[in-house]
């Protein structure tokens, strides 16, 4: 094999399923990472509210923060409808959830925006004590995990808008839609821990 | 004879504070300072344990180690013996350090909870330490033995224990994390903020500052009292009354060390004696010396300065300190503004 | 021109890069990466020593000014009007020295660098599983090591809470004094964490997934094994550390007190910050993920000394199986071990007792490592090439470093020894002594393979030997120093009566340390020279039987021209199938005799 035709080779559909389930480790390791990440914000937490003498619910609105909780499931249930719809090659099926995602992720971050512009007319900031230090700790990073899983969302929609995938190749869609379902999860603790405990 | 003066020089740097702690330490190893109590000498046995253990491992596998590569370098015709190992040798070679692993964990472990987990006697002197950037303020309970009470007794940089008895130090910090360290005792203990610790030991011996040797040494109680020690303090040719004359104040270290150099040359430095409280026509062999307390964490840009001292004296001397240390309103504001505002519980901890 | 198909990623190799930025720059090559981690590394290698010699410096002439460089740069970085080291430089030169050597030399250079180079080619792959994602963690590493550095030109400078960054003394406003430069270390530290985290992804998938054929888990050479518990610990102990640096930041920038307890007062003012937080919870978190890292910077270079010891003892490892388990018992004891740092802090005194057993026990599979180096050399044909010298140095000095760790393990002496200079000979043995003497070892080694030049042999001895003398003289000395009682990170003794009969070792270990530090110049002098001048080298100049030494120098982008088939272990030298040669490569069919010359 020379150089000259590795740089024309033909990708075939088993190397597309042999570097799919590279990536799928890649993603799964990732997210291990990203586990023991948020585990130390939730353990500190853990650790710092149990030894807190007489304990308060947290003062949160726990209307928007279920509301949220429904938005992300519902975007974890469109996300893997997309990767569904992407296996088969249904190219416009997938882009409509794609975009679906897309726009609860939005959805989600403009709750999120109102409840911390309440938080700041009311004066409270993440110096008003270490609880909030905790609120706006876990929730701004995990903000940040759900903007960078819209901006996946918004390549892919892009990649797929031009014909970039088919039912060979379509990783990059199943490996975000791995990462988005963690994203869920992250929420999906947090929502009990900060909101209804 | 470049050369020569290089050598001598290194030879210098080596010998030279070797003789000079060689001296200095009665402890079981040329660099540790001398013991001042049981708990001391029990780490002390620990640490000289491991080191055998330690030291008789290194010699055998760096003997090895320079064996084989002297024994079993390449020479022609030299071929090398083709194992991949040997299990019986595995187990046996990790069964052996395991075997002593396990004598070393027993031998700490006991330690360990004779000195973290037996707790102080009743009749403990207790003392609050509160580190700040850059220096050390404790406070004393009191006749009525509760802190936070208006006769405390609150010095900074200097503090005293009487010899013989059970002293528990409650740690804690007004700034940043430094660490109560008394080399001699074998005490160290981080002092955090928002935390309060507690370290305990016991004094044996009473630290004194030889005039002839000018070199520390360790007196029993006993020979204290028999041995001529002068007190610190000078200017009181006319008052010889210890405690009216204030010998006993914060921070007189600077007051021994004075006389340590000057007290043949000062008229006005003149030792006094002193036996059962009262001063004798004695000449001293001897003055009252003091323990360094040091800072053992970074707690910032002064933290190579931040030293204390601990006076350790007899009982009635002890008493006479306590009677002779002066309120100031700064001191205590510190103790009343942070300790007791902020965590009123530390002072339930006796 | 023909096409062909590929089948599998192990197959495939991304087109060659024709144009200097694609070559040399943005390249997706692992040899490239390997090497611009190495260049990087070994340039920041001499930053942070110099660093250390300008601490040497002032611990051993106090308040004097620094020769020459002290006269240019009076009142600028860490010297003040004199030209002599401030106090608040003195801690950000300590603080500095530390975060470069950890983050940016030395796991850049075992992970980064070696790792990069020798993974593929040890299973016998054409690259990493994740090209792309390999060139970004370089990316990612220089631009934060960068950022490390521009904290010293910063308002107050760098740093300067130690390389631990205990808070409150890093984290409130007031109790210490750079602002910027801890903000911008913090993020820095975060960038090559992430950095790490990506790589050891990478190499895990690398190992799991692109082994050639016959490459079973017990052909694989002791450096890819290394390699692979290490990227274990990397993936799951880093993001400890980028939480607890965000924490930190969150409490220096946004105002929350994670650690800051009420009632801080610092002089006579309060801070800001509301309190409720806990000092205790920095050090638990940061050193869940930096005793760890302690095992990331040691177990690579004990694998790059064990497949040494097997090519120049001409034997195979001794007790390859129990090196595997051994390395993976430091894995998995590694993670229960982090209190170990904390005996003195005021953790509960039982949960001390935990953390010291296990702390013991880990010395258990070290020393079986330790055992199995010696019976690799017992009985062997030892050629003393300069990676011999090197390693044999490895093995001689981790010995001290490991067994000077078995007293801080014994918590009733470590409430004696810690924070003293005790802790600083034994982390630089182990550091330094064992991980830097391998390094110099695997330089020395695949440095034919890397750059297709022989490194000069007398340089390496002379190097080796000077290093040797000098390392041991001025680090050998610090027991005694931490026996006595003397603290860590003192600008100066003179301020303790009972460390004034220390100051002729301080400056006897400072003389060493420079000498110690000049005698580094023979192997970058070396190194570079070498690589533009060196002697034409061999394909397997060392008659080594790993994959690497079965391509041609210089290693073509694919590296090998056919996916080659392992039919045996990676050390099987003087065994009687190779004769009557005494190495036989991993590839060579059964039956083929005596090896390639």
């Amino acid at each position: 094999m020379s150089d000259e035709s590795q740089h024309h080779a033909i990708l075939s559909p088993a190397f597309h399923a042999d570097r799919r389930n590279l990536r799928a480790m890649g993603m799964w390791l990732f997210l291990g990472s990203e586990i023991m990440f948020f585990t130390a914000f939730f353990g500190a937490y853990i650790v710092v509210r149990s030894a807190a003498v007489g304990s308060v619910a947290m003062p949160l609105d726990k209307v928007l923060g279920a509301l949220n909780t429904v938005v992300l499931i519902t975007s974890s249930l469109t996300m893997a409808l997309g990767v569904m719809h992407s296996k088969r090659g249904e190219r416009k099926e997938t882009g409509r959830y794609l975009a679906a995602t897309f726009l609860l992720a939005c959805v989600f971050l403009v709750v999120k925006a109102v409840e911390y512009t309440h938080h700041f007319e009311d004066g409270v900031f993440p110096s008003h004590d270490v609880f909030h230090g905790f609120y706006f700790l876990l929730t701004g990073f995990h903000g940040v995990h759900v903007i960078g899983g819209m901006i996946a969302l918004g390549i892919l929609w892009n990649r797929n808008r031009r014909g970039d995938f088919d039912e060979h190749y379509n990783d990059p869609i199943e490996m975000t839609g791995l990462y988005w379902h963690f994203v869920d999860l992250v929420w999906i603790f947090l929502f009990p821990a900060l909101y209804l405990l | 004879m470049k050369r020569f003066k290089t050598l001598n020089l290194l030879l210098a740097c080596l010998l030279q504070p070797a003789l000079a702690l060689a001296a200095d330490t009665k402890g079981p190893s040329i660099w540790l300072p001398e013991t001042v109590s049981a708990r001391g000498r029990d780490i002390d046995a620990l640490y000289m344990h491991i080191l055998y253990v330690v030291i008789a491992i290194f010699v055998i596998t760096q003997g090895l180690l320079l064996y084989s590569v002297i024994a079993f370098r390449a020479k022609p015709g030299r071929k090398a013996s083709f194992f991949h190992g040997s299990s019986g040798v595995e187990l046996v070679l990790a069964a052996v350090p395991a075997i002593i692993l396990l004598y070393i964990t027993v031998s700490s472990v006991q330690l360990w909870s004779l000195v973290r987990l037996h707790g102080p006697g009743k009749d403990a002197v207790h003392i609050q330490v509160m580190g700040e950037q850059f220096s050390w303020n404790f406070r004393y309970p009191g006749a009525d033995n509760v802190f936070g009470t208006p006769d405390d007794v609150m010095v900074a940089g200097e503090a005293a224990v009487p010899v013989g008895r059970e002293v528990v130090f409650h740690i804690s910090s007004k700034d940043v994390i430094h660490s109560f360290f008394l080399p001699e005792a074998r005490v160290k203990q981080d002092t955090l903020p928002g935390l309060l610790g507690r370290v305990w030991s016991e004094w044996d011996v009473i630290p004194v500052w030889n005039l002839a040797t000018q070199k520390r040494e360790l007196l029993t109680l006993d020979e204290y009292e028999a041995a001529p020690v002068a007190v610190s303090g000078y200017k009181f040719a006319s008052e010889p009354n210890p405690v009216k004359a204030g010998w006993y104040q914060a921070s007189d270290s600077a007051r021994i060390n004075y006389l340590r150099y000057h007290y043949d040359r000062d008229p006005d430095a003149k030792l006094v004696v002193l036996r059962g409280g009262k001063p004798v026509d004695e000449k001293p062999a001897y003055v009252q010396h003091y323990f360094e307390i040091a800072c053992a964490q970074l707690c910032g840009n002064l933290h190579f300065g931040m030293r204390g001292t601990l006076r350790v004296l007899p009982p009635d001397e002890y008493e006479a300190w306590l009677k002779a240390q002066q309120h100031d309103d700064f001191l205590a504001s510190k103790w009343t503004g942070i300790w007791d505002e902020f965590h009123p519980e530390y002072n339930k901890a006796l | 021109m023909s096409q062909e198909t590929v089948d599998s990623v192990a197959d495939y190799i991304h087109p060659e890069a024709t144009d200097f930025f694609h070559k040399y720059v943005w390249s997706y090559d692992h040899k490239i990466i390997a090497k611009q981690y190495m260049w990087t590394s070994f340039l920041f290698l001499i930053l942070g020593g110099t660093l250390a010699m300008l601490l040497r410096w002032q611990i051993a002439y106090p308040n004097q000014p620094v020769p020459v460089i002290g006269g240019l740069l009076k009142s600028a970085f860490f010297f003040d009007a004199n030209g002599a080291i401030s106090p608040d430089g003195y801690l950000q030169l300590g603080t500095m020295h530390g975060l470069v050597m950890v983050f940016f030399v030395i796991i850049p250079l075992i992970v980064g660098a070696f790792g990069n180079y020798l993974i593929p080619l040890h299973i016998g792959a054409r690259d990493v599983a994740f090209p792309v994602l390999n060139a970004l963690s370089y990316w990612l590493y220089l631009p934060a090591g960068v950022l490390m550095f521009t904290s010293f030109f910063v308002d107050k400078g760098a740093a300067a809470a130690g390389w631990t960054a205990y808070p409150p003394l890093s984290d409130a406003a007031g109790a210490s004094t750079p602002v910027w430069g801890m903000n911008l270390v913090l993020m820095a530290v975060f960038l090559a964490g992430f950095s790490s985290i990506l790589g050891g992804i990478n190499f895990l998938v690398t190992i799991v997934k692109l082994r050639a054929p016959g490459m079973t888990w017990s052909r694989l050479p002791l450096v890819t094994w290394a390699q692979f518990i290490t990227a274990v610990f990397q993936v799951l102990a880093t993001p400890m550390l980028a939480a607890a640096g965000a924490m930190l930041l969150f409490d220096r920038l946004a105002g929350s007190s994670f650690f800051l307890p009420r009632g801080l007062v610092v002089g006579q003012n309060a801070i800001a910050n509301t309190g409720g937080g806990y000092p205790l919870l920095w050090q638990h978190i940061f050193w869940f993920y930096a005793h760890p890292a302690v095992y990331i910077l040691i177990l690579p270079s004990m694998g790059f000394a064990s497949d040494i010891l097997a090519a120049f003892s001409r034997k195979p490892v001794f007790g390859y199986r129990a090196m595997i388990i051994s390395m993976a018992s430091i894995m998995g004891l590694g993670f229960i071990v982090w209190g170990h740092h904390m005996f003195v802090s005021g953790l509960n005194p039982v949960m001390g007792m935990a953390f010291m057993v296990s702390t013991v026990f880990i010395a258990l599979p070290s020393g079986v490592k330790v055992f199995n180096w010696l019976g690799t050399l017992w009985g062997g044909s030892i050629r003393l090439q300069p990676p011999m010298l090197y390693a044999i140095s490895f093995v001689s000095m981790f010995i001290v470093g490991g067994l000077s760790g078995i007293f801080m393990a014994a918590s009733p002496v470590d409430i004696y020894i810690h924070d003293t200079y005790y802790i600083i000979a034994h982390f630089h043995y182990v550091v330094f002594g064992a991980t830097l003497f391998s390094v110099f070892a695997a330089t020395t080694y695949w440095f034919p393979k890397m750059f297709g030049r022989m490194m000069n042999a007398r340089l390496s001895y002379l190097h080796w030997a000077l290093t040797f003398l000098f390392f041991n003289l001025a680090f050998f000395p610090m027991h005694f120093l931490g026996e006595a009682g003397h603290m860590r990170r003192l600008m100066t003794s003179t301020g303790y009566e009972f460390l004034n009969p220390l100051a002729p070792w301080n400056e006897f270990i400072t003389l060493a340390a420079f000498a110690l530090g000049a005698s580094q110049l023979l192997f970058m002098f070396n190194f570079i020279h070498s690589v533009f001048f060196g002697a034409p080298a061999p394909d397997n100049p060392w008659e080594a039987s790993t994959l690497e030494w079965t391509i041609p120098n210089p290693v073509p982008h694919y590296n090998f021209k056919h996916l080659p088939t392992v039919y045996r272990g990676p050390h099987e030298y003087s065994s009687p199938e190779a004769e009557p040669a005494d190495w036989l490569p991993q590839n060579a069919p059964p039956g083929h005799g005596g090896a390639g010359h």
